[in-house]
């Protein structure tokens, strides 16, 4: 499948390109607020899952119900005719994007990739956040 | 939302979550409070405790909710570091209490994995149909099973079901294909064999099974070919043909390639060739044109099937079908094979999953598996939405001037990050610093990274890393090391900060290196 460099590469350009754009939003200054926080905090997750769908593009389902949901479209109709192939992986399509409008085969297709995917957008986050500490932390 | 409701309420009952608060998955808002605490844990507590609340037919909701978090941080643990960042400090508090709790409740993946089905998630639907729960059983033990255990399959299967109609035996029931109605049987042929534990439609099962029976009745029968894949074609496009991606009805071979990547080829080939000699009941579901005809020989078992289909007749071959051939033993009837097509490629994608998964390499079963499957996702969602949480406070100090070079080194090279700075300084033997640089994350973490966080260094940050470049050489393994650093911060507690402050750069510097 994806070479797991090459996709952390795009996801982690992607992101800190989306972080950076959420940068100049952000005033400078802690958060004072609260509620200002929660913003601030459903902003990055925000970025970090339309960085991450972006980044995959439109090829896999979960991406594609991703970047629905971010430009706020109607979600795609639940396949009635799925309910019944489901063997039991209905909360899997809860989690996985998208997951409701597939069967039970390719659900477990689009989990795999999701789940490849999120790993890789963790490492980065991670990375980028260790980096920023170390780097503040240093003297 | 009920339960979000209940597990604010029994939340300061939780001994293990100190101070998590229960809330709706979105981010918690006293997350600042539990700085160091793992808040998002809650997050995927709560949707764990909603899938257990559903899925077990256990015990008061309030046992669940409170079982729910000690589960879940327990699954954590028992499975690799690569996700347990955010475990700190449910682990001591929670590993008793798991212990206890998951005796009590019994969520032993091992009594899901009775007979290899999924656990009936109700079990006041269990009797309801303790014929197609014991036939299912067994046919999706067949699935399972390898091939070379055949007459063992025979018998059982001849106990349970005095009504069925399924032919037993070998037969090589010629594509019966169609004589059903494909409209319905594309629904219910899936639905035959399906277990009993299938969420959300026990009860269509045991309908749908009923009538199964009938038609299977008719259905029963060798008939001819090529009626068969007229329907079959007519039938496609209600299937699952999502999972089939791009094949389409006119190519025999195309699809199966499908299943080919289990490494069934030779199989392929050979049933293309041959398909009326098998049991070729094709699926209602447009998977059977589609696929090979021998996938149902399971991926487990390549070897036995070839053989006897080797030994049949060669028939005109039907390309566009997927010749399923039944087992030694099991039904012939076009549904349950079918059904048993079906349940191969899912325990093949199942498979797949659970080399993703950490830790699920001992698991069998598929309602373990998927259980873990959504553990771990929902892990990930909850990392995110911590990472976020923490990256949201440091934005606005984060100088992402530096992102072209952490995107650069952070990928290729080792030790790009942690060298920021002070490396040409650094000659401090880098072992000892392993455990100190934990600390160094640790006390970030609680302090928001608000205060901590001061960045005079990033001016030079980018001049140094430039000369700096030498380690990228070592691009292997740089973001495992990280992985292993940041994990070790996490799980172990901090010594003092100045010992941090020096030891966060050689650890870096170490593994640029060597």
């Amino acid at each position: 499948m994806k070479n797991p460099n090459t996709l952390k590469k795009k996801l982690a350009s992607r992101f800190l390109k989306a972080m950076k754009k959420l940068k100049y939003k952000m005033s400078p200054s802690p958060p004072a607020s609260i509620a200002e926080k929660k913003r601030r905090h459903r902003a990055v997750r925000a970025a970090a899952y339309a960085s991450m769908a972006s980044a995959v593009g439109p090829r896999r389902a979960w991406s594609r119900a991703l970047l629905r949901k971010m430009k706020g479209r109607k979600r795609a109709r639940r396949n009635p005719g799925n309910m019944n192939t489901r063997f039991g992986l209905n909360h899997l399509c809860d989690i996985v994007p998208g997951g409701e409008a597939m069967d039970s085969c390719s659900l477990l297709n689009e989990t795999a990739h999701y789940i490849k995917c999120l790993v890789a957008q963790v490492q980065i986050m991670r990375e980028i956040l260790h980096s920023s500490s170390s780097s503040s932390t240093i003297l | 939302m009920d339960d979000v409701g209940k597990d604010a309420s029994v939340e300061p009952s939780n001994a293990n979550d100190d101070s998590l608060n229960y809330h709706t998955p979105n981010m918690a808002p006293d997350w600042q409070v539990n700085g160091n605490n793992l808040i998002n844990t809650s997050i995927g507590m709560m949707s764990v405790c909603n899938s257990m609340v559903e899925s077990p037919a256990c015990s008061s909701p309030s046992m669940v909710d409170s079982f729910c978090p000690t589960v879940w941080d327990h699954s954590i643990n028992g499975q690799s570091l690569g996700y347990c960042d955010v475990n700190v400090h449910n682990d001591a508090s929670t590993s008793s209490n798991l212990g206890s709790v998951r005796a009590d409740l019994g969520w032993n993946p091992s009594a899901m994995l009775r007979g290899g089905m999924f656990m009936p998630p109700v079990s006041g639907m269990l009797p309801n149909f303790p014929a197609d729960s014991g036939f299912i059983e067994r046919a999706a033990r067949f699935s399972c099973f390898s091939g070379g255990n055949f007459g063992e399959m025979m018998n059982p299967f001849a106990v349970p079901d005095p009504p069925n109609p399924f032919s037993r035996g070998l037969g090589v029931v010629h594509s019966q294909r169609h004589e059903m109605n494909m409209a319905e049987l594309s629904k219910e042929g899936g639905l035959f064999l399906r277990k009993p534990g299938a969420e959300g439609s026990p009860f269509k099962n045991e309908k749908r099974s009923e009538s199964l029976h009938d038609e299977a009745k008719q259905g029963v029968g060798v008939s001819g070919n090529d009626s068969d894949e007229a329907e079959c074609s007519g039938r496609g496009p209600q299937e699952e043909v999502a999972c089939l991606t791009g094949e389409s009805p006119g190519k025999g071979l195309g699809p199966k390639k499908r299943k080919r990547g289990v490494g069934q080829n030779a199989q392929n080939d050979e049933n293309t060739e041959t398909p009326t000699r098998s049991a070729e009941t094709t699926k209602d579901t447009g998977e059977m044109k589609q696929k090979g005809d021998h996938t149902t020989t399971s991926n487990s078992n390549p070897g036995g099937k070839n053989g006897k289909q080797g030994s049949q007749g060669s028939d005109p071959p039907k390309e566009d079908y997927i010749h399923v051939r039944a087992r030694r033993g099991q039904a012939t009837n076009s549904h349950s094979l079918a059904e048993r097509v079906r349940r191969e490629k899912i325990s093949e994608r199942m498979k797949f999953l659970q080399d993703l998964v950490p830790g699920c390499s001992k698991v069998t079963g598929k309602a373990v598996m998927l259980d873990e499957i959504i553990n771990y996702v929902q892990s990930l969602q909850r990392q995110v939405e911590f990472l976020s949480m923490k990256l949201a406070t440091v934005n606005p100090r984060l100088e992402f001037n530096i992102e072209g070079f952490l995107t650069k080194d952070m990928l290729q090279s080792r030790g790009g990050m942690s060298s920021l700075g002070l490396l040409p300084d650094m000659t401090m033997p880098f072992p000892p610093i392993h455990p100190p640089q934990p600390g160094l994350i640790q006390t970030c973490i609680p302090s928001n990274s608000a205060e901590a966080l001061r960045r005079p260094i990033n001016l030079q940050s980018p001049s140094v890393c430039a000369g700096f470049k030498e380690p990228s050489s070592q691009v292997s393994n740089w973001e495992d090391e990280l992985h292993n650093v940041v994990h070790m911060g996490f799980t172990s507690t901090a010594p003092s900060s100045s010992q941090d402050l020096s030891g966060s750069l050689p650890p870096g510097h170490m593994k640029a290196e060597p």
